[in-house]
């Protein structure tokens, strides 16, 4: 499961810029979370979680802070957490995200009997 | 007192193992990582780090150029090469460019725990102290004339500095990737600290100019200043009189247009208490996350209308129809 996880999420870990990925249930817990090496060590899951409930309703946001960006993507399986620099190209994470996103939803929809059965 | 020690190698099964193996030292180390001398930097530049462990070989920044910048920039941090190519001559290199330690791999995590440990010790080898006024303690170490490396926290504000005495005469101070007056400008204007002594100093050249006492007055006087800024810029729209709330909100609307004009899509330009509310919450948990404060944010809640936020003196909230070019505001708004 992480590795097929990790397939869907590789070319969004190789954009230039990007620190890390989490992704959690819409109760907070984790899916899968992959951070590069290189700066401070990944945040507890709770934490990403706080973050996104202060965003109130939001489906989608992008944050800037003083020291690295975040953007959010709120789907019906859960929420993604992107983690980059300053400099990160933002547009090219969004592209990114809706078309990982689709694939994602497959990923989860094969959890469960269905895994066992070849489309 | 947990210390922050930097691993950097370009080998990434070898960071996670080191990282693994010191995890028994949590108590004493709090571990971070970097895949090469250019992150060591950047990752420099935000940590307070005690300790780096470097590998030589790397892409981008080797072990050697890594250590050259962190004795430039940051001197009172001690180094440690470890390497798979290990020669006489390597080792002598590293040493006169300053390593402290030279550790050929394959080598056991808890030798190189036991260096790190070792090494750090140092740090407080002439004593530590508590919750003290950093002026006064400082002007005894100038009339001892003495030779030291002084580090000092303040845990208020979560800083961390450090000031080079060589004979008594202040050469230099560092706080991050601050040096020179303006680091010992920011350390005298803390006002309880822990410090801790190290018996020498690495620095030997002197960037430093001033006496003492005239720098720690004028740190004095600079953190008065900021205590009493202009009213124009102190106040909170709630307070500040609806005047100056009006301007700012009109500004913020001219630059937008001014560089968009009517394809900005900009719907209209308030302040709101619920969003500044939103917008502190988010600057929590920003700092929680070692990001730093909220500066600016774009949030899309399914409304016909987004929202952009701006933090700040007044944090600003502009309200944006969906055919606003997303990402050149933004970047208009950063600049």
């Amino acid at each position: 499961m992480r590795d097929d996880m990790r397939d869907v999420f590789k070319d969004l870990l190789a954009v230039d810029g990007v620190r890390g990925v989490v992704f959690f249930t819409p109760s907070g817990e984790r899916v899968f979370e992959e951070f590069n090496i290189g700066g401070s060590e990944p945040a507890a899951v709770s934490d990403w979680y706080s973050l996104v409930a202060s965003l109130g309703k939001a489906r989608e946001a992008e944050l800037v802070f003083e020291r690295g960006q975040v953007y959010v993507r709120r789907t019906a399986d859960g929420v993604l957490v992107v983690v980059m620099g300053l400099i990160a190209p933002c547009a090219v994470i969004r592209l990114n995200c809706d078309i990982l996103l689709p694939a994602l939803k497959e990923q989860r929809s094969t959890k469960g009997i269905k895994r066992f059965f070849k489309r | 007192m947990i210390r922050t020690i930097l691993l950097v190698d370009d080998d990434r099964e070898m960071l996670l193992a080191l990282r693994e193996g010191f995890g028994r030292y949590a108590e004493s180390m709090r571990v971070l990582l970097a895949g090469d001398g250019l992150e060591a930097l950047e990752v420099l530049k935000h940590e307070p780090i005690s300790l780096v462990v470097t590998d030589l070989k790397m892409p981008r920044m080797d072990g050697f150029e890594l250590l050259a910048a962190i004795m430039g920039s940051y001197p009172d941090i001690p180094v440690i090469i470890i390497t798979g190519f290990s020669t006489p001559d390597m080792e002598r290199l590293a040493r006169q460019g300053g390593a402290v330690g030279f550790i050929a791999k394959p080598f056991l995590i808890e030798s190189l725990a036991r260096q790190i440990l070792t090494m750090l010790r140092r740090e407080t080898e002439g004593g530590t102290l508590h919750n003290v006024s950093s002026g006064m303690f400082l002007q005894l170490v100038e009339m001892e004339q003495k030779t030291c490396t002084i580090r000092l926290e303040d845990k208020a504000a979560g800083k961390k500095g450090a000031l080079f005495f060589v004979e008594g005469a202040l050469f230099d101070a560092r706080v991050g990737n601050l040096q020179g007056e303006p680091a010992a400008y920011e350390i005298f204007g803390w006002e309880q600290v822990s410090l801790s002594i190290q018996d020498d100093s690495p620095v030997r050249e002197n960037r430093i100019q001033k006496d003492l006492h005239p720098l720690i007055l004028e740190a004095a006087r600079r953190k008065d200043e900021k205590k009493t800024p202009p009213a124009a810029t102190r106040q909170h729209p709630s307070m500040a009189g609806k005047e100056d709330a009006d301007g700012h909100l009109a500004r913020v609307r001219n630059k937008i247009e001014q560089s968009l004009g009517s394809r900005s899509g900009v719907e209209s330009v308030f302040a709101d208490s619920v969003w500044d509310e939103r917008v502190k919450r988010l600057s929590r948990h920003g700092t929680k996350l070692n990001l730093g404060g909220l500066v600016m944010g774009y949030i899309d809640r399914g409304d016909p209308r987004d929202y952009v936020v701006l933090s700040g003196d007044m944090p600003t909230v502009i309200a944006v129809s969906r055919k606003c070019p997303r990402d050149k505001l933004m970047q208009i708004l950063m600049s």
